[in-house]
């Protein structure tokens, strides 16, 4: 009982904290359905059209379908990358080896402006801004050290004497890595391949140097949008993506736990 | 040329004062049980890695069966590796464990289940197959890792400390487990431990290792009776060592001046002259109770361990253990003043 009590002080400042914290989101959420025409709080009233006027924003859908076939490409090259990088980062000493460890986390310190201006200036002369190719290999720059990331710790975290096992037993080493060491990494795998999805879906900054015509990323779209329009339409959109985040999260959490993948 | 031939093997990592192992010669023939026996750091996993083939040798080579496998990759060596910690797939269930080996061999399914069924009754899991690998109790852990590495008919098997994780009742009974599958098999198997006790209940012979080298080879027998030098006679069971000056060698015997005990006798197959060591176990230690001026030295310790009375008896600065039978003798107190001796062929002169 008494331990009740005293806890109750801390639960106070933790509820009031993360209602802080979340309170614009809410608040996104309740003027979603808001019936004035421009953003504002408090609501007059409740209505879907917001909503339905989503559903036929050309623009809107054509991002989103941009957006999500980038984050599908950018998800699956950034394990094909980063899977490989991993492994040879953990499981091989070769001269260097601290010097790749650092170039394939760098991009993560370089401010995404910069690395919006340097890949424009590298992909415009290919002639590949404005494309889904341009904006795959973008995002790769900033989601392939997340795919590194938690693939090196389920590496680092996972019992080596398995691929010894699986050596002595007659496994060569290809066969060593698909059937004992990536079913034994998968959630740190698989939680990488979320994280560069959600990276490169929710990804404003750098996409707006290299978007073009025939290929505008949804945050892109977003940003456009506002510049001129101020009805809750975004936040009804916004509500969408919060909701497609969470999903995402749910199945990183059930696949591998989150805290363990983003220890 | 031994079934398993070890030569010259040497084993250095860059940037390190001493060899892992060095200049490691062995042969072990086949249906041999042989254990690795040494303190932590002596070479004993080392090399019995580079048996495996899971690291490669600096130089030697090793020879299995007649033919060269020191550049073999570990996957084509067909040797059973049981790990220390069982690195049990944990992916898997229990008899897709055992199987993996097979799979690996691709067997045929049918053949595959039938030999998985066979290794696991080998090692009475037969009712576990379907189980998960969490959901098995440390022992029995060792047991599928047991069947894993046998499934395959290894040529050698290979055992890394496995009852190390284990307690103590567990350990005795998969130590006797091991030994009975190992003699009813007939495999060669190479045993690395640092506990002496274990080696020398299972084995047909002991390698003694120390910093990377060998100290001594032989069966337990000798190893404990005839320990080749002072690091082997303490390592292997309790010893006293005594300082003391051969004067006569004749047969076998040599008469010694041993500091502060005084003439005494013991076996010596060396024959040479001047300062040696003398061993001699505790429980070969005799030790009788003399007045004052008579006596070696001072009772300074007495434990009673239930079948046995342990003393520590302080003669000069050094402080010799003496074990005898509980209720054959009569019962010394601390201070008493005591006489020590040995009979001459509990007695053992080493170089």
């Amino acid at each position: 009982m008494t331990s009740k009590l005293k806890g109750w002080p801390t639960r106070v400042v933790v509820t009031l904290l993360y209602l802080f914290l979340l309170a614009p989101i809410l608040m996104v959420v309740v003027i979603s359905f808001d019936t004035q025409s421009t953003m504002s709080f408090p609501p007059q009233g409740f209505t879907f059209q917001w909503y339905e006027r989503l559903a036929q924003n050309a623009e809107f859908i054509q991002g989103f379908q941009v957006s999500a076939v980038v984050g599908a490409g950018v998800a699956l090259l950034a394990l094909l990358i980063g899977v490989p990088v991993a492994v040879a980062l953990t499981r091989h000493d070769f001269r260097f080896r601290e010097a790749m460890s650092g170039f394939f986390l760098s991009p993560l310190m370089v401010p995404a402006i910069v690395l919006g201006l340097a890949l424009l200036l590298v992909l415009a002369p290919l002639k590949i801004t404005g494309t889904y190719g341009g904006l795959i290999v973008a995002h790769l720059a900033i989601t392939v050290p997340y795919v590194v990331r938690t693939t090196s710790m389920s590496l680092m975290t996972m019992n080596r004497s398995c691929e010894e096992a699986a050596r002595t037993l007659g496994a060569s080493p290809w066969r060593t890595f698909t059937r004992v060491t990536l079913p034994l990494i998968a959630p740190g795998v698989l939680a990488g391949g979320v994280i560069a999805f959600l990276i490169s879906f929710d990804e404003a900054v750098i996409s707006l140097f290299v978007v073009g015509p025939q290929a505008t990323t949804l945050p892109v779209e977003i940003f456009h949008y506002v510049e001129s329009r101020t009805d809750p339409q975004i936040a009804a959109l916004s509500v969408v993506l919060i909701a497609i985040s969470v999903l995402f999260m749910v199945i990183i959490e059930r696949a591998a736990g989150l805290k363990k993948v983003l220890r | 040329m031994s079934f398993l031939q070890l030569d010259d093997i040497v084993k250095e990592y860059p940037g390190t004062e001493r060899p892992s192992v060095a200049d490691f010669t062995l042969g072990i023939d086949q249906g041999e049980f042989v254990s690795l026996l040494g303190p932590s750091g002596c070479g004993k996993t080392t090399t019995l890695r580079m048996i495996a083939g899971l690291i490669e040798a600096t130089s030697g080579r090793i020879h299995l069966d007649g033919k060269e496998l020191t550049r073999t990759p570990v996957h084509q060596r067909g040797m059973g590796l049981v790990f220390q910690n069982y690195a049990l797939f944990p992916h898997l269930n229990v008899a897709r464990n055992v199987a993996f080996g097979l799979e690996m061999r691709r067997t045929s399914k049918a053949e595959a289940r039938r030999r998985v069924e066979e290794a696991l009754d080998l090692v009475r899991l037969g009712h576990l197959s379907g189980r998960r690998i969490k959901q098995l109790s440390g022992g029995q852990q060792q047991r599928v890792a047991l069947a894993r590495a046998l499934v395959i008919e290894p040529s050698v098997l290979l055992l890394d400390e496995p009852l190390s994780n284990l307690d103590a009742k567990l350990r005795d009974t998969m130590r006797e487990e091991i030994r009975s599958i190992q003699r009813k098999l007939g495999i060669t198997t190479v045993f690395v431990t640092h506990d002496q006790d274990e080696a020398l209940a299972v084995s047909d012979r002991i390698v003694v290792m120390s910093e990377g080298v060998i100290e001594q080879v032989g069966t337990p027998e000798q190893i404990y009776e005839h320990p080749a030098n002072r690091f082997v006679a303490n390592f292997i069971g309790r010893a006293n060592l005594f300082d003391a000056e051969i004067t006569h060698t004749a047969n076998g015997v040599a008469e010694l001046d041993v500091a502060g005990l005084g003439q005494l006798r013991a076996v010596d197959d060396h024959g040479a002259k001047g300062p040696a060591t003398v061993l001699v176990r505790p429980h070969r230690m005799q030790l009788s109770k003399a007045a004052a001026g008579d006596a070696h030295g001072t009772v300074e310790t007495v434990v009673y361990v239930g079948d046995s009375i342990e003393y520590g008896v302080r003669v000069g600065d050094a402080t010799v253990s003496v074990q005898s039978v509980a209720g054959a003798a009569e019962r010394l107190e601390r201070g008493a003043s005591v006489r020590l001796s040995w009979q001459a062929e509990d007695a053992l002169v080493l170089t």
